[in-house]
């Protein structure tokens, strides 16, 4: 509803080229592929299908490799490493045009970034404690397109470390911030939105979380929460304000 | 086989088609209702889920149709120097399913605003004219709410006593006492006491993503229970692609694709047109025929002209106390209505309403909240998710549109539906009027919530247009400038009648589901007296 729901209010957004635009094309946004011809059932679990395949789709469409990096990194999504891992301590083949992170490094590498961005503070645990990790894999395992996107997106995370000449799981706290700083400024600004996003929506969906922070969910088909009833003295000062209102012939 | 003929056809089932067709059918017509989506199960709602903030995101329950993707719906392109973000559902219910409740009147002069301020088209009719309906669509629905207004004409005793305002809406009215403004509790269509076979509200704060035990109103648990019990028949998976007509150049019915996605035809003596302010132009858009080359109802081109959405602007105050703004009817508490007649010292012409406003969850906090600031990550991440959750009081802008030509629904071009129905194109940019005027309620948000304590304020900005589709199909005198007459019936086709957002020939600054209601109500009863030209 609210513009500040960014991604999810801007689906497979596609503006127009400057070609088209120099046409008199003003179209900011196409959405293609929409619903199909056959009628849907109220059937939860082909919803379901229904709409994992439309995620695929949406996720596929995206364009997420910013900046000078665009291409210069290929991926095998779900792969066995087949090239040595831009991740291996020591220098990174800089010049390699096929690093491939495998998962489970994919999967070492979000633990630590994650814990960077939520981290252990102020009595309240990092992400990966209360279980943002376990998140993840089965965000990944409901659509892998998404499971695609991280390990894209952790390539160039490990891309940037290469500069301290290792990996980002071997970097110190202050060089990971540092690399994570770099992707949310300059290299991939809208990965790493998604990066935080996914890592807030992990940790805060989180019953245990939620005791720490003092929330309490009541759910809607249970009893809610308790409540002052209203009180008509609050009214008492604007009660008696004249009429407010433009009288009409 | 076309089907039997009946007396009215109605196309959609959220606030106008759901009021029309209990009207109607409790008035004694044969009624049938085609709508394009389905019964929602109050099972599916996600308020029932622990994940029901993820649902902000993404989903089959999204606010937006081009994320969801059902089959039900269909997508929506955008344009313009301000291309809007649309949202609306397609189920029985229509987008009373996700709103918030809040349920404002506009006022008296809203309905002149060509006459007092010399802006826009004067209404052909007057808030005497609605008020009966606004009554009749405030018991229908349920409402909870304070008579007693100042800003407004007094009204009756709402049907359900005030929700509770919580510490939130305490604390912002004590700012707004503090600067001598008005302020109220608003009425909101949620309902706090049993009423008409409905539970209370349960005060969980989770309206928007459905309330499963019905006790915010959308129509699918109000209006259309009694209109099946009267014998108004609902058609639900029935998708329209065309409204008919005769070669009278009267309409005949509407061709729709079944369940199955088979074509039928429904004939009908009237149809009544409720398919929100861009599925009604697009409808009547893409309608075309020999006698109506552009489209039903368009010989002087105004289909799909003056859209208005109101301009909206989010400020967060953040207090040292807790606000707790994720309890209670997510709908708005109070609302402040100081700067809503013209006053042009400010600098613009007519003027905004302030809803002052709750909160989802720690999740949608963390985010960004409504003002699109997400809560830093890294070091200091935990203190400043502890400073705003739950210590955040909303106010939010809702401002006048004034209809504009050039503002527009219209056909894509290239984009179809899954039926193969040409997709609405909205084109929309913002009057400097507009962004004058949340400029203005913006510093004075900001002097509001000082007063009342907060600490830190943030600011939305200028926000991409979203949520109240108005105008497109607008009422008035002139047959050269509007769309339907005081009655709403097409000023070109005498058996066709339109009402919804798309009706209204202004904005004013509220909210404007409980005016639609009432118009569908109004409409309905212009449909009845005119049955004698039904044969």
């Amino acid at each position: 509803m609210q513009p500040n729901y960014r991604s999810a209010c801007l689906p497979a957004v596609k503006v127009c080229n400057a070609k088209e635009r120099a046409q008199g094309c003003q179209r900011r946004m196409t959405v293609a592929a929409f619903g199909d011809n056959k009628p849907a059932r109220r059937d939860r679990r082909q919803n379901e299908r229904y709409n994992r395949a439309l995620m695929r789709r949406k996720w596929t469409r995206r364009k997420f490799l910013e900046g000078g990096l665009k291409g210069s990194i290929a991926i095998r999504a779900g792969g066995v490493a087949a090239a040595p891992v831009a991740a291996a301590a020591g220098p990174a083949p800089q010049t390699s045009k096929r690093a491939i992170v495998p998962p489970l490094q994919t999967r070492e590498l979000l633990r630590a970034a994650m814990d960077e961005i939520v981290p252990a503070s102020d009595g309240m645990p990092a992400a990966s404690e209360v279980g943002c990790l376990e998140y993840f894999d089965k965000l990944f395992r409901s659509t892998p397109a998404l499971q695609r996107r991280f390990e894209q997106g952790t390539a160039l995370i490990e891309r940037i470390a290469t500069r301290f000449e290792k990996g980002f799981t071997s970097l110190a706290r202050a060089e990971r911030i540092e690399v994570l700083r770099e992707l949310e400024q300059r290299v991939s600004p809208a990965f790493f939105s998604d990066l935080r996003d996914y890592v807030y929506e992990a940790y805060y969906t989180r019953p245990q979380v939620w005791k720490l922070i003092g929330y309490e969910l009541h759910p809607t088909h249970q009893t809610g929460p308790r409540m002052k009833p209203f009180d008509e003295k609050l009214l008492a000062q604007v009660r008696h304000k004249p009429r407010l209102y433009r009288e009409v012939k | 086989m076309p089907a039997e003929r009946v007396d009215v056809l109605v196309i959609g089932s959220g606030p106008a088609g759901a009021a029309v067709a209990w009207r109607l059918a409790e008035l004694g017509a044969k009624v049938v209702c085609l709508e394009q989506g389905d019964w929602v199960k109050p099972g599916d709602y996600p308020s029932t889920r622990p994940d029901w903030e993820v649902h902000l995101r993404r989903g089959r329950f999204h606010f937006s149709p081009n994320v969801r993707r059902l089959p039900e719906d269909y997508p929506v392109t955008s344009g313009g120097g301000h291309p809007p973000n649309v949202l609306m559902f397609n189920a029985v219910g229509g987008s009373t399913i996700h709103w918030t409740g809040h349920f404002p009147r506009f006022r008296p002069s809203d309905f002149r605003v060509k006459s007092l301020d010399g802006v826009a088209e004067d209404w052909p009719i007057r808030y005497e004219d609605l008020e009966p309906y606004y009554d009749m669509n405030d018991r229908i629905m349920g409402v909870a709410g304070l008579a007693g207004d100042p800003a407004n004409p007094p009204r009756a005793t709402r049907p359900t006593p005030p929700l509770p305002l919580g510490v939130l809406g305490e604390t912002i009215g004590r700012g707004f006492d503090k600067l001598g403004w008005h302020w109220w509790i608003s009425d909101n269509a949620i309902i706090s006491r049993d009423y008409d076979g409905r539970p209370a509200c349960e005060l969980h704060g989770k309206c928007m993503l459905g309330c499963p035990i019905g006790s915010k109103a959308s129509t699918d648990v109000t209006y259309w229970p009694k209109a099946l019990r009267k014998g108004a028949v609902l058609k639900t998976r029935a998708r329209v692609r065309e409204i008919t007509v005769d070669g009278r150049g009267r309409v005949r019915g509407a061709v729709y694709a079944d369940a199955r996605g088979v074509l039928q035809e429904q004939l009908a003596h009237v149809v009544v047109l409720c398919a929100n302010g861009i599925g009604t132009p697009r409808l009547l858009l893409a309608s075309k025929s020999k006698l109506f080359p552009n489209g039903l109802a368009n010989s002087n081109g105004q289909v799909g002209r003056n859209f208005m959405l109101h301009p909206f602007r989010f400020l967060e105050g953040v207090f040292e106390e807790r606000m707790d703004g994720h309890e209670g009817p997510f709908g708005i508490p109070a609302f402040s209505q100081e700067f809503y007649e013209t006053d042009m010292k400010r600098g613009f012409i007519r003027g905004y309403t302030f809803l002052l406003e709750r909160s989802f969850g720690p999740l949608h906090h963390a985010w960004g909240s409504f003002v699109g600031k997400p809560v830093p990550w890294g070091a200091e991440h935990h203190q400043v998710m502890r400073r705003r959750f739950p210590h955040i009081i909303r106010v939010t802008v809702c401002g006048e549109d004034l209809p504009e030509e050039h503002n527009r629904v219209e056909l894509d071009p290239e984009l179809k539906d899954s039926s193969g129905v040409p997709a609405p194109r909205v084109v929309y940019t913002y009057s400097d009027n507009s962004l004058r005027m949340v400029q203005h309620a913006a510093m004075m948000a900001r002097q509001a919530l000082e007063a009342a304590g907060a600490t830190e304020i943030l600011d939305s900005g200028i926000i991409q247009p979203a949520f109240h589709l108005m105008g497109t199909a607008r009422m008035g005198r002139d047959p050269r400038t509007s769309v339907v007459n005081a009655s709403h019936q097409a000023h070109d086709v005498k058996n066709l009648f339109i009402v919804d957002g798309s009706s209204f020939t202004t904005s004013a600054s509220v909210n404007p589901t409980s005016t639609i209601g009432a118009l569908a109500l109004r409409a309905a009863d212009s449909v009845w007296q005119r049955r004698q030209e039904w044969n």
